[in-house]
C-alpha cells in the first residue's frame, strides 16, 4: 500500500536520511524504531509532503506521490499524526475534528466519522466545546489522532504517540490503535517505546543514523539479541 | 440657561468624539486586520500593506472627482479589484520566496515588500501627482434632541460593521475561511489536514488588500491623502497587531479600536500628542503584557 524507495532527505546541506526503503501493506501495523535523532520523524515528514524529498520515490495505493503537495497526499488517505500534534489551539475540540475532515471526500463522511471517533475517544465528546490549547497532554494526543481519523485515512502514520504520557494512558492508546487497525486502517508507528511497539506490530524497521539497519517480523526482532540490547534495555 | 447650553455642547462634542474615535478605530482595525491575517497565514510582514490603503483612497478620490459617484458605491467596486491586486501581489512577489527557511523568508519578505512599497509610492506620485487629495463628500447631518450627528460617519460605521460581520461569517462558516483561521493557528496542522496553504496564502493577500483598500475609502473621506501615507500607516498597523497580540485576529480588531479612540480623544485635549499616543500605548502595554492584549506566549 505504501512503498518508499531509497528515500533521502536533508536539512539544507546536512543529510538526515539516506537510502531508506520501506513498505507497509494493507491492514498491517508496521513499527519504525530507533534512537533519538535517528531520522524517524524526518522520514515521516518527507512521506507526508511536509519536507521536500532530495531523492527517492514514494508510492501509495498504486500512485506515485513523490513531491506531491501535502494536501494532495492527505486527499489520497495517507495521514500523519505529528510528534508535536500541531492542533489548532484556539479552536474547540469539535472544530479541530471538523477541520480534520477538510478534504472533499472526508467532508461528505464527516458526520459518520465523528460518531466513530467519539466512540473510540468518549473523552473528546465530553470535551467537545473546550479549546484544544487547554486540554491535557493525553487529551491532546487523543484529539490529534481523532483529527487524523476524520480525514478517513487508509494509512495512519503516528509519530511517538506515547511521548510524555502516563503509562495507563499509553496502554489505552495502544489498545485504541489496534482497534483502529481492525477497521482496515494500516498503521506506520514510530516509537521510542520499542517493546510495546513491537508487541503491537506485525513487522518493524530499525533505524540508526538516518539508515534502516534491520527489518523483519516484529516477533523476530523482539527476540533479536542486538535489538534487545539496544532498544529494549534487556 | 448658560449651564444647560454648556452641557448640551459637551454632550454633542463627546458623542461626536466617540463616534469619530470608533470610526477611526474601525478604519485602523480593518486595515490592521488584513495585515494580521497575512502575517498569520504566511509569516510575511507585508510592508506594502499601507500602499493598498493609499491606492484605495486614490481610486475613490479619482472616481468621485470624475463622476461624483458616492464613495460607498465605489467601495463595492474596489472589492473585486483589490482582491485581484492582492492576489497578484502574492503570486508575483511573495510566492517566489516560499521554500526558503523561515527566518530567511522573513528577512527577504521585508526587503521585497519594502521595495514594492517604495515603487508603489513612486508610481502613485507619478500617476496621480504628489499633492494632497481630499474627497469633499458630505451628507447632511441630523439632529437627535440636542445632539448633532454626522450621517457620513454613521454610514461609515455601519459599513465597517457590516464588513466585519461578513468577514466573521466567512472565516467562521466557510471551508476556505476556516482554512485561513486554521493556518494562522498552526501552519503545519493545516497542511496535515489537507489545506492547500499556498492557496490560502493567496486568498489572505486578496482579502488583506480588500480590507486595506476599503479602509482607504473611509480614510480619504476623513483626511487628505498623499501618495506617501502608506508606509507610516503600515508602521501604525504593526503597532496595532503587536498591541492586540501577534497572531490574535480578534486582538487586532480590538487594538485598532482602542488606538483610534485614544488618538481622537488625545487629539481633542492635546493635539500635539495624538500621533505619538500610538507608540506610547504600545510601549506601556508591552511593559505590562509582553504578549500583547490577546496574544499567547507560544512555544
Ligand atoms: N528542522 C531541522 N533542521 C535541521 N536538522 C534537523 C531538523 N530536524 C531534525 N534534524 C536533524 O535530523 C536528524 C534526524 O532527526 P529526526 O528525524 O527528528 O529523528 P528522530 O525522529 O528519529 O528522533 C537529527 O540529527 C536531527 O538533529
Ligand atoms: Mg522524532
Amino acid at each position: 500500500m505504501l512503498r518508499v524507495e531509497q528515500l533521502a532527505v536533508s536539512y539544507g546541506i546536512i543529510p538526515a536520511v539516506h537510502d531508506v526503503s520501506l513498505t507497509v501493506n494493507e491492514k498491517e501495523i508496521v513499527s519504525l524504531i530507533g534512537a533519538n535523532g535517528a531520522g524517524k520523524t524526518t522520514t515521516l515528514n518527507a512521506i507526508s509532503g511536509v519536507l521536500p524529498i532530495r531523492s527517492g520515490r514514494v508510492f501509495f495505493d498504486g500512485q506515485e506521490l513523490t513531491g506531491a503537495g501535502s494536501h494532495r497526499i492527505v486527499e489520497r488517505g495517507l495521514i500523519q499524526i505529528p510528534e508535536e500534534r500541531h492542533l489548532f489551539p484556539d479552536m474547540s475540540v469539535a472544530e479541530n475534528l471538523e477541520m480534520g475532515a477538510f478534504s472533499a471526500e472526508a467532508r461528505h463522511l464527516a458526520r459518520r466519522t465523528l460518531a466513530w471517533v467519539h466512540e473510540l475517544f468518549p473523552r473528546l465528546h465530553e470535551r467537545r466545546s473546550q479549546l484544544a490549547g487547554t486540554l491535557s497532554g493525553g487529551e491532546q494526543q487523543m484529539l490529534a489522532i481523532g483529527r487524523g481519523l476524520m480525514a478517513r485515512p487508509k494509512l495512519l502514520m503516528l509519530d511517538e504517540p506515547s511521548l510524555g504520557l502516563a503509562p495507563l494512558i499509553v496502554d489505552d492508546l495502544f489498545r485504541i490503535m489496534v482497534e483502529i487497525n481492525r477497521s482496515d486502517v494500516a498503521i506506520l508507528l514510530v516509537e521510542q517505546n520499542a517493546a510495546q511497539a513491537l508487541e503491537t506490530s506485525h513487522r518493524a524497521y530499525v533505524m540508526e543514523n538516518g539508515r534502516i539497519t534491520l527489518a523483519g517480523e516484529a516477533q523476530a526482532l523482539l527476540e533479536d539479541e542486538q535489538v534487545r540490547a539496544a532498544y529494549l534495555g534487556i | 440657561m448658560a449651564a444647560r447650553l454648556g452641557k448640551e455642547f459637551m454632550a454633542t462634542v463627546s458623542l461626536q468624539l466617540i463616534i469619530g474615535g470608533i470610526l477611526q478605530g474601525g478604519i485602523y482595525a480593518l486595515a490592521a486586520f488584513g495585515l494580521s491575517l497575512i502575517f498569520g497565514v504566511s509569516n510575511i510582514l507585508n510592508l506594502a500593506h499601507g500602499e493598498f490603503l493609499m491606492l484605495g483612497a486614490m481610486v475613490s478620490f479619482l472616481v468621485y472627482t470624475g463622476t461624483e459617484l458616492s464613495p460607498f458605491v465605489t467601495a463595492l467596486g474596489l472589492i473585486p479589484l483589490f482582491f485581484a491586486v492582492g492576489s497578484l501581489f502574492e503570486r508575483g512577489l511573495i510566492r517566489p520566496l516560499s521554500g526558503r527557511p523561515d527566518h530567511m523568508r522573513l528577512v527577504a519578505s521585508i526587503l521585497v515588500t519594502l521595495g514594492a512599497s517604495i515603487a508603489i509610492e513612486d508610481f502613485a506620485s507619478f500617476a496621480f501627482g504628489p499633492n494632497e487629495k481630499a474627497l469633499a463628500y458630505t451628507l447632511p447631518s441630523f439632529q437627535v434632541g440636542p445632539i448633532i450627528v454626522s450621517t457620513i460617519r454613521l454610514a461609515g460605521l455601519a459599513f465597517i460593521l457590516v464588513l466585519t460581520l461578513a468577514l466573521h461569517t466567512f472565516l467562521k462558516r466557510t471551508y476556505q475561511g476556516r482554512a485561513i483561521v486554521a493556518t494562522t493557528q498552526s501552519r503545519r496542522g493545516a497542511m496535515l489536514v489537507g489545506v492547500n496553504i499556498q492557496r490560502v496564502a493567496n486568498l489572505s493577500f486578496g482579502i488583506g488588500a480588500i480590507l486595506a483598500a476599503l479602509a482607504g475609502v473611509f480614510f480619504v473621506i476623513m483626511f487628505p491623502v498623499t501618495p506617501y501615507v502608506g508606509l507610516p500607516l503600515t508602521l501604525k498597523y504593526l503597532c496595532i497587531i503587536v498591541l492586540g497580540g501577534l497572531g490574535s485576529l480578534f486582538g487586532t480588531l480590538l487594538g485598532g479600536l482602542v488606538l483610534g479612540l485614544v488618538e481622537i480623544l488625545v487629539a481633542y485635549y492635546s493635539p500635539h500628542w495624538s500621533e505619538t499616543s500610538a507608540f506610547i500605548i504600545l510601549v506601556l502595554i508591552l511593559l505590562i503584557r509582553p504578549q500583547g492584549l490577546f496574544g499567547r506566549f507560544s512555544g
